[in-house]
């Protein structure tokens, strides 16, 4: 029975094996030795190591009565002993050993294998799953979510703070400047990861040699069976609303491509052009001094309204995006858009002038179908015609054409107005660039552009039967030839370059306006011969970044309008000089200096009366002088991600010396702006504070931001004598987002401004407006809500009642996320226009536009 | 007699400079997350005695041996520049591991005990570079680890975290792909290794260091805070539940849903 007891003890319990290893010599015991059973096959079957008394305790592997236990450590010879089990001494085991130093060394020993190639990668990657909520419907929506990136309304994409110039697909510029059409229309769902790279350089030759502060994402496709996917989005609603949409992406070895059509009339405009307010079209971005000037088409107004409340549409935009590896040193791009539009605006505008002479009440109302038509192609060619030679060929045709009838009124008399312009632009770049070695590069950039604008104004007044007919053709054609050094020297870099342009623009126009001592024709060029030399210096290290641009320019330039002329040689030297030093590493201060002459446009210089609506009549009094800008701006920045802090300062000033005054005239028929090149002195002061702060214990994040703004400018009405004005504005905008962990999150935005204007002559006026928009959302797995609520108060100070917008969005993905349903109520409560008031330092105006009346839209997504 | 003592000093004085033994080896680091379609791959290095050890991994580009190229497109051009290599120190005297933790891109020193790996040895065995190696496995916070060590070389270190095994580790690969690390090469006592110093380089550095336990609760703070945060257009903040090792573990998850 003992026995037996004493057998099953022998076979479950655990065995050890202790002891103490001592050195040899000195008798000491020693740490950390290995300890190592081995079998007969030099199986290691279990291990452990001394303590710090020198003293272990491993367990004896079962089923082994023999084995060896070796000593190892660095230092010492190893030791072997075997070692049988001697069951008396059961279950406890005790070896002691003693381990002799190493009288040397152990041997050499060099042993190399080939190396794999190793690949260094380091981007700011985002994994945008781990971003997603799944209410996102495009690319758009996803950039929006990453931590550093901000999007503007116009769709451009700011990264930490800095513009991001390209978005690639799969490190192929597709789209080039126009990315929105890819950014609003891609799917996210085929996005496998997003890179953002900063210091992008186009130019792969440049790449360590001139920085940039260009930004590109690079939205790197998800691999999948199929290379070719799309969606389709049919909306249909009340009344006789829809939304038409399709894309396709097409993704292979050689050749990549992607596709838009949309078709709808509830305000939405997927192109990057805009015919129905102000916003800056991106798409232009780059050839604003190539451009002649469009008199009739700029929208006269700018309104806090969004876009897409505002008049009525009939949108149908292509875009077809193409690039091509054609062989292995060229690839080709090729983009095509094409939108045609038909809008319908109505608004109406009384301005309350408070003259020294006279109050005058003026009252306008417009009724207005415009149809813009526009093509435009884009291409380039890029060789590399050795591993560090590039050729570069890109160009661009547009093509736009914009029609409008109108139904206006000016006071008491009622016109018919018809507007024909076309607007014809090619723009051919060649470039070419050689990386002397790898800290040096060379090119030879060159562009020729031409612009023409043809327009046509008819202005009838039915009872009269006096009509006004305008012909009005502005050309502008520039050719620009530079050759260019580029260097990179330790922390410092250097560009220097030599060219020359010539920018020649004509204005001939003619029409049959009466005005004495004005003349009705124009006959005016100008043309700048300008050779110039650009230097660059930029220094970057440690805490402190310092850049130094300057450009000399000496120009020919020969001015003419009808009988006169000027003509003279000018030097023009603009400089501009930035620094910034990092504090610590997550705050730093900056300065900006830079001035900036240029010769007077061609737009201002035309002595003939060219009228551009129903009473606005424009001419210049011929005097030449370069316009001269002063800019000077301080900051200091705190941006703390980890602690969710961001703080921003800013103290900004400029000042024109010689600027445009306008002499104004208005009359109950006409206004006349007549301008001439005066030295004025203009100066703006602007201080602001822009600040984000993530509250743990509210769980939301909260963002002000103020401005104030002073201007100081000149102008002159009705040949009263020239007014000092002065412009102070305030700012203020609150935002609160919440951030819940359950379904339901709330964002709160307050803007605030108030202006006041003062004048010589005249009292103050004041007026403040007042807007808070509050956003719900619920979410759901699958569903999502999205409740909008804005209002809007244009003049406080009169107790006016204010406007008040509401919109809803019902959304509901499948669970395969093959289909996505969803509802849209706008404009939910039917507000019929809105009302804003403005107020300057000569008049008080009341200005209202018609609204997109309340829809109601249901639409289904299919993803091919 | 005398000569004799004196004798023995001599051989004493020698033999205690012939104590010391320095080890070199380069190892392939990859690493490859979960949601990831791509590897990152660089080159690092283990310099090693029988007190300390260091572990290099090269991101910066000094121990790369092939230059980046650009490519006709533009390439990658950097963009988070890494201007330091990442460091692992493990002092074999005091018995800690120092390593650099990142929550979402602040740095902490991390100053963990040395006694996280619980290796179980097994049967397997397999040659690596002419060396004999078995095969040993462990669970360490969150994944799956297989490596291979061998006796013939006496360190008792590794590449990244790992020590612990009764031999160098030559292979280390974690078994759902995420880190691989191989050896290339070895070098022992030859004239480069033993000029080599090894440095803590966290001695003098400004970070106080705290414990892995603190930095993990540092980590499940922050967790919270930034998916509470909105950015304007109602983007929020994550940063991920594990990188290699798991940081915010399930049991957390489960108290705080």
């Amino acid at each position: 029975m003992v026995f037996f007891f004493f057998c099953i003890n022998y076979t479950h319990a655990q065995h050890n094996l202790s002891g103490t290893i001592t050195d040899a010599e000195t008798k000491e015991p020693v740490k950390f030795v290995s300890i190592i059973i081995k079998d007969n096959n030099n199986t290691i079957l279990s291990y452990t190591s001394t303590d710090i008394q020198g003293f272990y305790k491993i367990n004896i592997p079962e089923n082994h009565t023999e084995f060896f236990v070796t000593t190892s450590m660095l230092g010492y010879f190893p030791k072997t002993i075997t070692y049988k089990l001697d069951t008396k001494s059961a279950p406890k085991y005790t070896l002691n050993i003693a381990v002799s130093q190493r009288t040397s060394s152990l041997d050499e020993v060099l042993i190399e294998t080939k190396k794999p190639i190793l690949v260094k990668k380091d981007t700011t990657v985002y994994r945008p799953n781990q971003f997603k909520d799944g209410s996102e419907r495009h690319i758009e929506d996803l950039l929006s979510k990453l931590p550093g990136i901000t999007i503007a309304d116009n769709g451009s994409i700011r990264f930490k703070g800095k513009q991001v110039t390209r978005v690639l697909l799969d490190n192929d510029n597709l789209f080039d400047a126009n990315y929105t059409i890819g950014t609003r229309n891609i799917n996210p769902e085929i996005i496998e990861e997003i890179e953002a790279i900063e210091d992008y350089q186009k130019n792969p030759l440049l790449k360590g040699i001139e920085n940039t502060e260009d930004v590109a994402l690079n939205l790197i496709l998800k691999k999948g069976k199929t290379d070719v996917s799309g969606e389709v989005d049919v909306g249909l609603g009340i009344k006789d609303k829809y939304d038409l949409k399709s894309s396709m992406i097409s993704v292979s070895k050689k050749i990549k491509g992607f596709g838009l059509i949309n078709y709808n009339n509830i305000n939405q405009n997927q192109s990057p052009y805009n015919f129905s307010s102000n916003t800056f079209d991106l798409s232009k971005a780059n050839e604003l001094e190539l451009r002649a000037d469009n008199f009739l088409n700029s929208n006269n107004l700018n309104s806090i309204i969004p876009e897409n409340y505002i008049g009525e549409n009939k949108n149908l935009f292509g875009s077809i995006n193409a690039l091509s590896k054609i062989s292995e040193n060229t690839s080709i791009r090729i983009n095509y858009n094409h939108l045609s539009d038909r809008l319908i605006l109505q608004d109406f505008n009384k301005i309350d002038y408070n003259l020294s002479s006279n109050n005058l009440i003026i009252t306008n109302a417009s009724n207005q179908i415009k149809k813009p038509n526009v093509n435009v192609l884009d291409y380039e060619i890029i060789n590399s015609l050795k591993p560090n030679q590039l050729l570069n060929l890109k160009g661009k045709l547009d093509y736009t054409i914009v029609e409008s009838r109108l139904l206006t009124t000016n006071n008491n008399q009622v016109f018919n107005e018809v507007k024909k312009s076309e607007d014809f632009f090619l723009n051919q770049e060649l470039n070419f660039t050689n990386k002397i070695d790898k800290n040096k590069a060379f090119q030879v950039l060159s562009n020729f552009s031409s612009n023409n604008i043809p327009q046509n104004f008819n202005l009838t007044n039915p009872t009269d039967e006096n009509t006004i007919q305008q012909q009005i053709k502005f050309k502008k054609n520039t050719f620009n030839i530079q050759s260019k050094f580029l260097s990179k020297v330790k922390s410092s870099s250097y560009a220097a370059s030599l060219g020359f342009y010539n920018h020649k623009s004509t204005l001939e126009s003619s029409n049959n306006v009466f005005f004495t001592g004005y003349s009705n024709f124009n006959n005016t060029l100008k043309n700048d011969n300008s050779l110039y030399l650009d230097v660059n210096y930029e220094f970057s290290k440690n805490k402190w970044m310092f850049s130094l641009e300057n450009r000399l320019l000496f120009s020919y330039i020969k001015i003419t309008d009808n009988a006169s002329i000027y003509k003279d040689k000018t030097i023009i030297y603009n400089p501009s000089f930035k620094s910034r030093y990092l504090i610590n590493n997550v705050s730093s201060v900056y300065i900006n200096f830079n001035i900036n002459n240029q010769a007077p446009e061609i737009a201002k210089k035309h002595s003939g009366l060219i009228q551009t609506n129903n009473r606005y009549l424009q001419a210049n009094n011929f005097n030449y002088n370069l316009i001269k800008n002063e800019n000077l701006s301080l900051g200091y920045r705190i941006n703390d991600f980890y602690n969710l802090f961001q703080f921003n300062s800013y103290v900004n000033f400029s000042k024109r010396n010689f600027d445009y005054l306008n002499n104004m005239f208005i009359s109950e028929e006409n206004t006349i702006n007549i301008s001439s090149i005066q030295e004025l002195n203009n100066t703006s002061y602007r201080f602001g504070i822009d600040t984000e702060k993530y509250i743990h214990f509210f769980k939301s994040t909260f963002n002000l931001k103020t401005s104030y703004t002073i201007n100081n400018y000149k102008n002159s009405i009705n040949n009263e004598g020239l007014r000092d004005n002065i412009n102070k504005s305030l700012f203020l905008n609150l935002d609160v987002r919440t951030g819940f962990k359950e379904n339901l999150n709330f964002e709160n935005s307050i803007i605030f401004q108030n202006n006041t204007f003062a004048s010589s002559t005249n009292k103050k006026s004041t007026f403040t407006t007042f807007q808070n928009n509050f956003t719900t959302k619920y979410k759901q797995d699958n569903f999502w809500i999205h409740l909008d609520t804005k209002y809007f108060n244009p003049d406080v100070s009169t107790k006016s009642k204010g406007v008040f917008f509401a919109d809803i969005m019902f959304n509901y993905v499948q669970k395969n996320k093959k289909i996505e349903y969803s509802l849209r109520v706008s404009n939910l409560f039917n507000t019929k226009s809105y009302i804003e008031t403005n107020s300057s330092d000569l008049s008080t105006s009341t200005y209202s536009q018609k609204l997109l009346e309340r829809y109601i839209l249901i639409s289904a997504k299919f993803k091919l | 007699m005398r000569m004799l003592f004196i004798l023995i000093l001599i051989v004493n004085f020698s033999n205690a400079h012939a104590q010391e033994n320095n080890l070199v080896a380069d190892y392939t680091y990859t690493i490859k997350h979960e949601i990831l379609p791509s590897a990152t791959t660089v080159n690092s290095r283990l310099t090693a005695n029988a007190f300390e050890s260091h572990y290099e991994m090269d991101f910066v580009g000094n121990l790369n041996f092939i230059e980046e190229e650009a490519g006709v497109d533009g390439g990658s051009a950097l963009a988070v520049k890494v201007k330091q290599n990442p460091i692992i120190y493990k002092d074999n005297q005091s018995k800690y591991i120092y390593s650099i933790e990142r929550i979402f891109l602040k740095p902490f020193l991390v100053k963990d005990s040395m006694n996280i790996f619980n290796w179980k040895i097994n049967e397997n065995k397999k040659e690596i570079l002419g060396y004999s190696c078995q095969q040993a496995t462990v669970h360490y916070r969150g994944r799956n680890y297989t490596a291979y060590f061998t006796t013939e070389i006496p360190f008792q270190t590794g590449p990244w975290k790992f020590y612990g095994l009764p031999g160098l580790i030559l292979e280390a690969e974690s078994d759902d792909g995420v880190l691989k690390l191989n050896i290339n090469k070895i070098a022992i006592n030859t004239t480069t290794t033993t000029t080599t110093d090894i440095v803590n380089p966290y001695l003098d550095i400004k970070l106080q260091p705290i414990s892995w336990d603190e930095y993990i609760i540092e980590y499940e703070k922050k967790h919270e805070e930034f998916k509470g945060f909105r950015d304007p257009n109602g983007g929020t903040i994550s940063i991920p539940k594990r990188i290699i090792e798991t940081l915010i573990s399930d049991k957390y998850l489960s108290e705080n849903p």
